[in-house]
């Protein structure tokens, strides 16, 4: 293995993006118990949006920012209104397939109204990378990495210190009791999804100049947010995000050992993830549950 | 409730069986498609899932025929183009092609996309008669030469050839690297690299397309000490490559294969495309009469996508199909225009040279060229070269 | 005719529905529409149609059945059908894993994948006759469903999920990484074998195919028949429902979840021992996540353990993803015509399907469906808190993707 430090900086940097995902999957995990495949798919949806404000309508880049990210949210209270609440009480595997259908639906509207075309989508960073301790590390990945972690510590509040999360997770444990207590149930569970996709829709703008624009963006890093998320331990905005930057680092370096190469790393980085997941069934942040007989 | 499910079973095992049954062994006849008023031609390619953009091959195709129905069709008939999506799925390309071989009866398939998908198909459609041009740029399809199989797009050996020649020439003993993405060209392209190159070809490094960027493959490659990047892939990760190697403050050149210079590769890299060498077989200059053409007919025929290599490919296709069933005359039937296939010689499209086929020759081009970015816009560097 | 069907409502639901299919086949939507297509709106117009009379909407879904014998001769071809019943007999294999056993696997493709090269590797490296590499097929993936069987007990929930994607994610690497012996990315051309000489006169390449597919799947339903109807079956049914009581009653959890993980791969390798047979090409990248997650929307769709559900699903999920067409609008807009890709007509009524059919098109004929909840709630009466009492009452936790108990416990680690 060769331990360089371009490789570190590099894995860190698109780890970021990998758990700036994750963070919305954590979202709705935790605010509705359910794992969201369309996740990646709706980030790219309202990335678009956000292109078309900027660049088609020529708005100013924040004021389009801005927008996007409210569509974005409207957008995930009225998926989960109109497609993942007449299966809210259906087995999770149900739902999971109502996901991948989202999946699909936003794939084919991307690729519909933007086409399969690359389109260059400017960063709010400035361009050029810093030179420091002999590796470059890009202003746009640095400006990810620091977005990710408000967004974390946005997700982390939200949970934790206010009225909203604290009935998101009175909703997803025990909703005949929080239903009792004059919690709209309905409310939550689309403000818990309007919320994800936010979280995915700044995460996807942000990363647009770096993965580059089209319709399947976000499908390579889906893969490896869903891992990031299960590391963290699913429930963890903490988690998620240190699950991306390990998955990213990880990945940088299996692919540095000569045996395994570049061709290999894909699967090399999962054999890493399942002997952790051996080592620590509930992941790095999450707590294990005893099931007793 | 075992006996309800029993009772659906076997009503399911019937109608299955039923319409097994039903299908006689029909196969096709060499007068399958053609009516005294339209020519019934297919094709299957992605339209949908993460290769869906193949499909442009397709599109360009039809824009071609639209092109020529509206402008009177071919000797009094006019083209109905059926084209089917596989998701570039070999197990779906199968049946999608027999759809259109057996039931909708086309008289030719024209454009089936996609390498993989091709090899699924290019036997049986040669078994059961039927003439087909592939769309796959895999020299397999036509070496050796079956009597119904042609090849449309630019040749993948050529190509490489011509990044080879460049790349001796310009850069003599310098290290080379090569980056593509983990598939049959590539592979194909390293076994002509590998002796051409010899120890001087210090790396290959490979990506997949669910790889959401290309760090770690540029950090390997700047680590072998590559001096030179052979570059095989599609645009975007061309674009991710020069990216990343530029922002880690590296000026490597990069040497890239056919169709990979787009207009959204030089729109993504901005001023970092300049430099970057592209070889084709295809005319790009966006100011050339026969481009100008191409992107008229597109923009009117297929406005829902931009004009790229792979429409424009596509329409090349179209052109040399039309062309055939022009020469083959009043009376088209598959032997007649198989022998028009095999004649083809048409001197002006958007290809570079002539493009040719024979009954020894079922790819029709040859001829390429290197290109260089300057200033975001692709300017040819050296001289046209045919054959190999 | 309305006092002849009177007191017959089963038959209403099926007569309404019959015509239903027919009147859209024939008037409606004369050429742009796919069969399929039509037999999905007339089972969707023919529920509607046979509650507003009062009929049976349970056998509604019957109607279709009439007309699709006489559609099919014109719809559907041999190959394709043979790709059908390939789906569905691994989606069978997967519902025993997923469905029976609860455990979500998402890597069923790369077993008909290690199938496929199996077959493809002894066929046409090694001249062995195809029908005899297909029990080798199956036993190879079983080994390997075996392996994965035994890692997949320390595993629950989304743990599981990403333990099967991660298997279905790196397989396809591994395989091309393997040149020698899988021929790396170019792949493998299987030469289709001839049918033998007492059939060659009457059956083409294609139609042998066929017939050795409909020969394995129905063995694959008798096996699976014999097995899930028996002692195995109750047990498994105990695990699904109540894996804490079942262990408690003495059922050997681990012993069934691993048998599960091993006959379901079984079958899984002898689907793609036949996909090699009859495609003729094998290559690694077919075989990746997005392939395997086909075949848990098979199972959901059709019905979760259920035989007959695998098939249904097979069937509609093949259909949707590549004869959907695209539904194209009379208006324009700044000269582009208006429409919706069939890749967005798939998504949208995979969605439907799920909605109105939650326990699958299987459970539409089950005895107690979902029909009636699902109308209240979509009358609007939002009482979310007897939803939930309802919900819970008959929720059976077939496959539970959060952790068994309160997955948000009230002091979490940050």
């Amino acid at each position: 293995m060769h331990l360089d430090l371009q490789l570190i900086t590099s894995g860190l940097a698109i780890g970021s993006v990998y758990g700036s995902i994750a963070l919305g999957l954590v979202l709705i995990y935790r605010s509705t118990g359910i794992l969201n495949f369309a996740q990646g798919e709706m980030a790219t949806f309202s990335t678009y949006i956000g292109w078309s404000f900027v660049v088609s309508v020529g708005m100013p880049y924040w004021v389009g920012f801005l927008l996007a990210v409210l569509a974005a949210f409207l957008l995930g209270a009225v998926v989960e209104r109109v497609a993942i609440r007449p299966v809210q009480n259906q087995p999770h595997l149900t739902v999971v397939i109502v996901t991948l259908g989202l999946f699909l639906l936003f794939n084919a509207l991307s690729l519909k109204f933007w086409h399969s075309d690359v389109r260059p989508f400017r960063s709010p960073f400035p361009s050029g990378s810093v030179h420091v301790l002999g590796t470059y590390i890009s202003w746009v990945s640095i400006g990810i990495f620091g977005v990710s972690l408000i967004s974390m510590a946005f997700v982390g509040i939200v949970f934790r210190f206010t009225k909203v999360g604290l009935a998101m997770r009175a909703v997803t444990s025990n909703p005949m009791a929080s239903a009792l207590m004059g919690i709209s149930n309905g409310r939550i569970l689309s403000l818990g999804w309007g919320l994800s996709a936010a979280v995915g829709a700044i995460a996807g703008m942000l990363a647009a100049n770096r993965l580059l624009l089209d319709p399947n963006m976000m499908q390579g890093v889906l893969l490896y947010a869903f891992a990031a998320a299960v590391i963290g331990g699913m429930t963890s905005p903490v988690g998620a995000v240190i699950g991306g930057l390990v998955m990213g680092v990880t990945n940088a370096l299996v692919s540095s050992v000569s045996w395994i190469g570049s061709d290999l790393s894909l699967a090399a980085t999962f054999i890493v993830l399942v002997l952790i997941l051996l080592v620590r069934p509930q992941g790095l942040f999450g707590r294990q549950i005893e099931v007793r007989v | 409730m075992p006996r309800k499910q029993a009772l659906i079973c076997l009503v399911a095992v019937t109608a299955v069986a039923l319409a097994g049954c039903s299908s006689k062994k029909a196969g096709s006849s060499s007068e399958d498609g053609v009516t005294s008023t339209t020519i019934h031609l297919g094709a299957v390619s992605p339209q949908s899932g993460a290769s869906a953009s193949f499909g442009d091959v397709t599109t360009g195709i039809k824009a071609y025929f639209d092109y020529t129905n509206a402008a009177g069709g071919i000797n009094g008939r006019k083209i109905d183009f059926t084209v089917l999506d596989d998701a570039y799925d070999p197990s779906k390309t199968v049946p999608q092609t027999e759809k259109l071989v057996t039931q909708d009866k086309v008289f030719a398939i024209t454009g089936n996309v996609g390498t993989k998908t091709s090899q699924a198909v290019y036997q049986r459609l040669n078994t059961e008669k039927v003439p087909s041009i592939m769309a796959s740029g895999d020299p397999t399809m036509v070496s050796p030469i079956l009597p119904y199989i042609f090849e449309g797009l630019a040749p993948l050996d050529a190509d490489i050839n011509e990044q080879i020649a460049y790349v001796k020439a310009t850069y003599p003993g310098k290290k080379v690297g090569f980056l593509a993405e983990n598939n049959d060209s590539a592979t194909n392209e390293l076994s002509l690299l590998t002796p051409a190159f010899g120890s001087l070809l210090v790396k290959q490094s490979t990506f997949l397309l669910t790889d959401p960027d290309l760090s770690s493959q540029i950090v390997a490659l700047k680590n072998a000490g590559a001096q030179v990047i052979i570059f095989n892939g599609v645009p975007k990760y061309l674009a991710l490559a020069v990216s990343e190697a530029r922002g880690q403050n590296w000026q490597v050149p990069f040497i890239s294969n056919n169709a990979s210079v787009d207009s959204s590769f030089l729109s993504t890299a901005g001023a970092q495309a300049d430099g970057v060498v592209t070889v084709t077989g295809f005319k790009t200059d966006p100011a050339d009469p026969e481009v100008v053409k191409a992107n008229d007919i597109l923009k009117q025929y297929a406005p829902s996508i931009t004009p790229g290599p792979l429409s424009q490919e596509g329409l090349a296709v179209g052109q040399i199909v039309v062309a055939a069933l022009k020469a083959a005359g009043k009376d088209l039937t598959r032997s007649s225009f198989l022998s028009a296939l095999n004649a083809t010689n048409i001197s002006s499209g958007v290809f570079i040279g002539q493009a040719t086929m024979s009954p020894t020759k079922h790819n029709p081009y040859g001829c390429e060229q290197a290109l260089q970015v300057k200033s975001g816009v692709l300017a040819p560097i050296g001289d046209v070269t045919c054959g190999s | 005719m309305r006092s002849v069907l009177h007191g017959h409502p089963r038959l209403v639901g099926l007569v309404i529905s019959a015509l239903v299919t027919w009147l859209l086949n024939e008037v409606l939507f004369p050429t742009p529409l796919n069969g399929y297509l039509v037999v999905l709106f007339a089972y969707v117009g023919g529920v509607v149609v046979a509650r507003l009379s009062r009929g049976d909407h349970r056998y509604a879904a019957l109607g279709p059945l009439v007309p699709l014998v006489f559609l099919a001769q014109n719809s559907i071809g041999v190959t394709e059908l043979t790709q059908i019943l390939i789906l569905a007999i691994a989606a069978l294999g997967l519902d025993l894993i997923t469905g029976w056993t609860g455990q979500l696997n998402l890597a069923q493709g790369i077993f008909i994948g290690l199938g496929a090269y199996v077959t493809a590797i002894l066929a046409s490296k090694h001249g062995w006759p195809i029908l005899l590499t297909l029990p080798l097929a199956g036993l190879v993936a079983a080994a390997a469903g075996l392996l994965l069987g035994v890692l997949a007990l320390r595993f629950d929930g989304v743990y599981l999920a990403v333990l099967t994607s991660a298997v279905a994610l790196a397989g396809p690497v591994l395989l091309l990484h393997y040149k020698s012996i899988t021929n790396g990315v170019n792949g493998i051309i299987v030469n289709q074998p001839q049918p033998p000489g007492a059939f060659a006169d009457w059956l083409d390449t294609d139609q042998w195919g066929y017939y050795v597919t409909v020969v394995m799947a129905i063995i694959a339903v008798c096996i699976s028949w014999n097995l899930l109807s028996g002692r195995i079956g109750r047990a498994l049914r105990a695990l699904r429902d109540s894996p804490i009581a079942a262990k408690g009653i003495g059922v050997d959890l681990t012993r069934y979840k691993v048998l599960a993980f091993a006959v379901g791969s079984f079958w899984a390798g002898l689907a793609g021992g036949l996909y090699a047979m009859t495609i003729g090409f094998v290559s690694a990248d077919s075989f990746g996540l997005f392939y395997s997650i086909q075949f848990l929307t098979i199972i959901v769709v059709g019905g979760l353990s259920t035989i007959s559900g695998a098939f249904v699903g097979a069937v509609v999920i093949y259909e949707l993803s590549t004869n959907v067409q695209t539904i194209g609008f009379a208006t324009t807009v700044n000269g582009v015509a208006l429409s919706i890709p069939q890749a967005a007509v798939y998504a949208i009524l995979l969605i439907l399907v799920v909605i109105f059919a939650p326990k699958g098109i299987i459970g539409i004929f089950s005895d107690k469906s979902d029909w009636s909840r699902l109308t209240q709630r979509l009358r609007g009466g939002h009482n979310r808190s007897t939803d939930v009492v309802q919900a819970q009452a008959d929720r059976p936790p077939i496959v539970r993707l959060d952790a068994p108990e309160d997955p948000h416990p009230a002091i979490t680690s940050y």
